[in-house]
């Protein structure tokens, strides 16, 4: 089983998905923010992160987060799961799909939009961990 | 962005046109009237070529009251039609923006410019100041003075009078001999008095310069309160703007915490909070049902608010083939037929293939929120009939059911945000009353019209005009 690290503002959000992933018997952290994300990364050591979008602090707080994690050796190996509930076709200062997962833009390897079925989302992880 | 509903109705059947004008609208219409003045003008010559032609004729056979010389009034007319076939010619050219050099305002100026030697040649042929052909220099002056800038006409209105003085100056100075056509001595006591002469030239320089002042003063109002119209508008414009995005950030706000709801409701309702008793997971899948809708309403809330503030140009068009796209949507829309026991059936006039230029994504919105609307306002065991005509206008989509209509007082509202008629309600009570202002708004960006037909409990028939891929927005591209 996995050690995942949910980075959410939303408390609702990491409890309801909480309660799926420790019955599957993951084991889950969380973090409210992404100001010191990298440390916390190496700190937790997770084996999967999923990240949210936008952030009180920063409305791009998730990409930036993304990015910064695609930088640091060590630590760019973790797949990413970016989860928000913003609109796919969303005009709140930037757009995106599924494909514009890049290298550049969204380092990421998934991007879903919230709320996921339960099942879907073991099933990425899943996949994602293989 | 307003809309404008042109309705036209009947008895027991309405019918609207819908257009929605996009930004630079207002630049395009502009140049257009002037394109319009440009041929209507070349038009116009062709008339004076057309008497020019029969005066020469009848000239030629001595067949005129008055002694115009054919050899010069043939000239003339001859030069006018040389020049007007050339301009003939050229003005689909400038209009179409294949000459990039030759703008509609260059494109006058120099039209003017010909004028004008053709005016002076005429003016000498009909005896100078024995017939009143130098006032046709003023129409010109006035068209410039209306279509150019401040600066150009004033210089194009000395041009008009150094040209409509010239016969007058040349015959006074000896250079050309004296016409006379009414067999007056008026031309040749002109000719012969320098100060008669001079008297003449300056008289045609301040009445010139007077029309030229005159109309430019005119024309400088009606600019200043198009431009204060204008700058009304862009206001208007701007504030319907800042409201969209204020709208879809606050929509968005609701969207986080509906998506926490929802995430619970799927934890609960898989068993991870413990098992439920009936009664309780009942619950909760209503609870459920209810947050699916409101998600649906915020998404097309936003997907409203997105299009709004797009425009074309940010989107990804490409020639799409109409048919195949919507045989699709048709194709998914039937499912939902066949739970409510409405059948979709294209229609035997349909065409197989017809290119338009589209945004997949928006079309794609555009014609399954007709479809759904279609199949969701029929009644039990309905038929919705799909068709895709071209013509010269246009490619014309038309989906017609044979539901619940529209009453006739409503038609020209459908499109507005949020906007149910009653009996819509009565019919099918979860509708958001959106999915016409996305269409609008999906149709606004493919510079399509969209007109409405319908009686209420007999159905609606709406069609979606495209333009043909060559004339999509072909004065911005």
């Amino acid at each position: 089983m996995a050690r995942i690290l949910m980075i959410d503002d939303d408390p609702d959000i990491i409890e309801s998905l909480r309660l799926v992933l420790e019955a599957h018997g993951h084991e889950v952290h969380e973090l409210a923010s992404t100001r010191h994300v990298v440390e916390d990364v190496k700190r937790v050591a997770p084996d999967l992160i999923i990240l949210d979008v936008m952030f009180p602090e920063d409305p791009q707080g998730g990409f930036k987060a993304a990015r910064q994690l695609h930088r640091e050796p060590g630590v760019n190996v973790i797949p990413v799961i970016l989860l928000s509930a913003v609109n796919q076709r969303s005009r709140l200062g930037f757009a995106f799909t599924d494909s514009d997962i890049s290298e550049d833009f969204m380092p990421v390897q998934r991007f879903i939009e919230k709320p996921i079925e339960p099942k879907l989302l073991l099933d990425l992880i899943a996949e994602l961990l293989s | 962005m307003s809309s404008l509903p042109r309705t036209d109705d009947a008895p027991g059947h309405s019918v609207i046109r819908w257009w929605t004008p996009n930004k630079g609208d207002e630049i395009r219409l502009r140049r257009r009237e002037l394109q319009d003045r440009i041929w209507w003008s070349v038009m116009v010559r062709w008339g004076f070529v057309l008497v020019g032609a029969i005066g020469t004729l009848l000239g030629a056979f001595d067949l005129l009251p008055v002694h115009v010389s054919p050899d010069l009034l043939g000239g003339a007319t001859a030069g006018l039609a040389v020049t007007n076939l050339v301009y003939s010619l050229l003005a689909g050219r400038v209009r179409d923006g294949r000459i990039s050099a030759l703008t509609p305002r260059r494109f006058l100026l120099l039209e003017v410019t010909t004028d004008f030697a053709v005016l002076s040649v005429l003016t000498y042929a009909l005896g100078t100041i024995e017939t009143p052909t130098v006032a046709l220099f003023l129409a010109n002056i006035v068209l410039l003075t209306l279509h150019c800038t401040w600066k150009q006409s004033f210089t194009m209105t000395f041009v008009a009078a150094f040209f409509a003085s010239a016969p007058v100056v040349l015959t006074g100075t000896g250079v050309l001999p004296v016409r006379s056509v009414l067999g007056s001595d008026l031309p040749v006591r002109l000719a012969d008095n320098p100060t008669l002469t001079s008297g003449y030239v300056l008289g045609v320089f301040i009445i010139f310069l007077t029309c030229w002042y005159v109309v430019a003063q005119l024309a400088a109002g009606l600019q200043t309160r198009e431009r204060r119209l204008q700058e009304d508008y862009d206001r208007l414009v701007q504030v319907g703007e800042q409201k969209t995005r204020g709208t879809l950030r606050a929509t968005h706000e609701l969207k986080a915490p509906l998506a926490a709801i929802k995430s619970y409701v799927y934890a609960m309702r898989d068993g991870y909070t413990g098992e439920l008793a009936p009664g309780t997971r009942k619950v909760v899948l209503r609870i459920g049902e209810r947050c699916d809708l409101l998600m649906h309403r915020i998404s097309q809330i936003i997907h409203l608010a997105n299009l709004k503030t797009v425009e074309w140009s940010q989107l990804n068009f490409q020639v799409v083939e109409l048919p195949a796209l919507l045989a699709e949507e048709v194709e998914e829309a039937a499912v939902m037929g066949q739970a409510r026991g409405v059948v979709l059936r294209w229609s035997p006039r349909s065409v197989p293939s017809a290119a338009i230029m589209a945004s997949t994504a928006e079309l794609r919105t555009m014609l399954s929120n007709i479809l759904a609307n279609a199949v969701d306002y029929s009644y039990e065991d309905g038929i919705v009939t799909v068709e895709v005509i071209t013509d010269d206008v246009g490619v014309h989509c038309t989906i017609a059911d044979r539901g619940i209509g529209i009453p006739s007082e409503c038609v020209g509202r459908i499109f507005e945000d949020h906007f149910r008629t009653d009996n819509a309600v009565r019919h099918r009570p979860n509708g958001s009353g959106l999915g016409m202002a996305i269409v609008a708004e999906v149709v606004r960006l493919h510079e399509a019209q969209i007109s409405v037909s319908s009686a209420l409990e007999r159905g609606t028939s709406m069609t979606v005009t495209f333009p043909h891929p060559e004339a999509f927005r072909r004065d911005q591209r």
